[in-house]
């Protein structure tokens, strides 16, 4: 089985990256080949979640105890997101940034997954509302993904509009409001999953672990980041701010929580130093 | 062989060959159509339609095309609108299958004046339908008017030749879709109540526009156009006010002085929170000073940038011409396929009727002379044998006009060696 997972391991970031590329060739040339992408998109999420579960099976407990399992689960998260979104509103043209996100998130993923056979799992990850402490909190860094990659189309789109050089993106992306709309819930989405993530986390921490230590590292910058989001998007409420300015803050947001996260796991060398 | 051609002629009157007066005296209501077909094909021996739009006025004739088609019928025409046959223009005439191809093409808009417009193919629909609705039948127009749909379709499904709009009016409002998505939530304000501000808001009710402000100088004017698009009259001095309700600000005016600087532009975004708004200007000279569309939120459009989308999405309509005409060549293709096969039909059925009518002479010998049961196997025999024996022309006919290598000479030599044309005279 280890094989296998390697070899799927290997190949899912060459999928992810394949898919995008035939996304953004349907963006560019607005060719005929929805179907096959469409097609080519299920496919990859059947690979992907048959991955995860093998992943599972093999180490008798959920995916998502490494920086690596919580990048797959991100990528994976994303993509249904993304498929959902396809199927609902019939519109293929935002596929090339969901997917070109989920992409690094899988390319990176890869690349950090330890050997099956080497690999130690955090015994909290048979805890159940670990589980759901993880779940909240990859779901919401879903959703806060999505919130971003809205605001870069929201981004492109207006700058196309505002220099009156109407391109490609004014030709594919949906409308401007559209885009503005579904970037807010998804980042208040995000904020509220994230939020109920860390707190179910700290909840766990403070019943569960002996020598849990609110002063943890990784466990100030994540709250830090988390609370600053939340902030942030309470000044965009209160001050009104333009939708322009609205779509930069929430891409330095996201950026800036991925350079956090990036931190804090840099700083110990599991994803959670206060493990048993 | 058949004594009626399958050939067809057409004529044209268009913006290309007339003027909108002469185009207006041509022009034929739906129901001088229906009144019109069966008295042009009395008058030419023939099958005959009528395509009448505001651009254009065609007559479509099958089983009688002589290079004077014209001719034929200027008189009737003359004596239809009621006119001298002098004071009317110069057609363009096309034959065979040049005049399917004008035909498929002026369904695919690449006749139109517009080019890329709707609006054509559902009004050669309609001379479909009216052909369909005549007394007599039609069977090769039908068929010409059944491609030329499919074609005007076709061309429409592969190509990108009627996409992206080409009048200010709709670009405007393609504008304000990209920014608004639908417009059932959003305000539209009319700054001027002349006609073309009114036209810039029956294009935006069009597309689901249902809250108007319209702001005027004149409030008898403004109160008008308020009542006519169901929305609100706001004065001029408020326009400010009508800025920061509205979403999308149409400027129509013969203001000679922006009605809209930067610092109002300011302080309307300060009061909307932000809140996008399309500005767009249509005026001459502008009513929007260049500098209010520099705030963020803002996006402003005056004539000269609706303009050139214009152009530039007439400019890729006009690179899709060739790839249109491609798919237009296989519909020519077909048309001949049809053709060809249609030439050989009236010969195969007088084949069948000559067969026929030897097998019922020889019966008719028989018919007193053995008992009705072996009447009724004569009769069986007799019908398998000519079948058998018809088989093998027939389908050489076929097979041959559709690979289009039926020479006259083998049609001559069918006919002669049967009989046919004495049995048809």
């Amino acid at each position: 089985m280890s094989a296998v997972l390697q070899i799927i391991e290997i190949l899912l970031p060459l999928l992810y990256l394949g898919l995008t590329g035939l996304y953004a060739r349907n963006f560019f040339n607005q060719e005929h080949e929805k179907k096959t992408a469409r097609a080519s998109l299920y496919g990859l999420l059947g690979t992907h979640l048959g991955y995860l579960t093998l992943l599972g099976v093999a180490q008798h407990a959920w995916p998502l105890g490494s920086m690596a399992e919580f990048l797959s689960v991100l990528s994976v998260s994303l993509t249904i997101t993304y498929a959902i979104t396809e199927r609902a509103e019939e519109d293929s043209n935002t596929g090339m940034f969901f997917l070109g996100i989920a992409s690094i998130f899988q390319v990176f993923s890869s690349v950090l997954m330890e050997d099956l056979a080497t690999k130690t799992h955090p015994l909290l990850l048979e805890n159940p509302i670990y589980g759901i402490h993880v779940a909240f909190t990859v779901l919401g860094f879903a959703a806060l993904a999505v919130g971003a990659l809205d605001a870069v189309m929201y981004i492109l789109l207006s700058r196309q509009l505002k220099s009156r050089e109407l391109g490609l993106f004014f030709r594919r992306l949906p409308p401007l409001i559209r885009l503005e709309t579904m970037s807010r819930i998804a980042t208040i989405t995000g904020i509220i999953l994230l939020g109920i993530g860390l707190a179910l986390g700290h909840f766990v921490a403070i019943y569960i672990l002996e020598d849990y230590n609110l002063w943890d590292p990784k466990i100030v910058i994540m709250d830090a980041a988390w609370a600053a989001y939340f902030v942030g998007f309470l000044v965009v409420k209160l001050r009104g701010l333009s939708g322009i300015r609205m779509g930069y803050l929430s891409l330095a947001a996201y950026l800036g929580l991925l350079l956090m996260m990036i931190l804090s796991n840099m700083l110990t060398s599991s994803f959670h130093s206060f493990q048993p | 062989m058949s004594k009626m051609s399958t050939e067809i002629g057409a004529i044209s009157f268009s913006h290309q060959n007339t003027t909108l007066a002469e185009r207006d005296l041509l022009a034929f209501s739906s129901s001088e159509i229906e009144q019109s077909l069966a008295i042009f094909r009395d008058k030419l021996g023939g099958e005959v339609g009528i395509l009448s739009t505001c651009n254009r006025t065609e007559f479509y004739a099958s089983g009688a095309c002589a290079p004077t088609l014209w001719e034929d019928v200027k008189d009737l025409v003359a004596g239809i609108k009621g006119v001298r046959p002098t004071r009317l223009p110069t057609p363009h005439q096309f034959y065979g299958a040049e005049a399917a191809r004008h035909l498929f093409r002026v369904s695919a808009s690449l006749e139109s004046l517009a080019l890329g417009e709707d609006q054509i193919l559902a009004q050669v629909k309609d001379a479909h339908e009216h052909l369909l609705g005549a007394e007599e039948k039609s069977p090769v127009l039908d068929q010409l008017f059944q491609l030329a749909v499919r074609a005007g379709k076709d061309v429409r499904t592969n190509t990108t030749l009627c996409q992206g709009n080409v009048s200010i009016s709709s670009v405007s409002v393609e504008l304000a879709k990209k920014i608004f998505g639908q417009f059932k939530r959003f305000t539209i304000l009319l700054v001027g109540a002349g006609e073309t501000g009114v036209n810039a808001g029956v294009h935006f009710r069009a597309a689901g526009a249902k809250d108007f402000i319209i702001v005027n100088r004149g409030q008898e004017r403004g109160e008008a156009v308020a009542e006519q698009f169901d929305g609100e009259y706001m004065p001029l001095h408020r326009l400010s006010d009508a800025c920061v309700r509205a979403d999308i600000v149409v400027f129509a005016t013969g203001a000679q002085h922006p009605l809209l600087d930067l610092e109002s532009m300011r302080n309307i975004m300060r009061a909307r929170r932000n809140r996008q708004i399309l500005l767009i200007d249509i005026s001459n000279p502008r009513n929007v000073d260049p500098r209010a569309g520099e705030p963020d939120g803002v996006f402003l459009y005056n004539i000269d940038h609706l303009e050139s989308i214009v152009q530039e999405n007439l400019q890729e309509r006009t690179d899709q011409i060739p790839l249109a005409e491609k798919i237009l060549d296989g519909y020519v293709d077909e048309w001949d396929a049809y053709l060809r096969a249609r030439r050989v039909t009236p010969t195969i059925a007088a084949l069948s009727k000559h067969f026929k009518s030897v097998r019922q002479q020889e019966l008719d010998h028989f018919r007193n002379k053995i008992s009705a049961e072996e009447y009724e196997l004569l009769e069986e025999f007799s019908k398998r044998l000519i079948k058998k024996l018809q088989h093998n022309p027939i389908i050489h006919l076929r097979k041959s006009a559709a690979s289009n290598k039926l020479r006259s000479e083998d049609l001559d030599l069918v006919i002669k060696l049967h009989g046919l044309l004495d049995e048809d005279s």
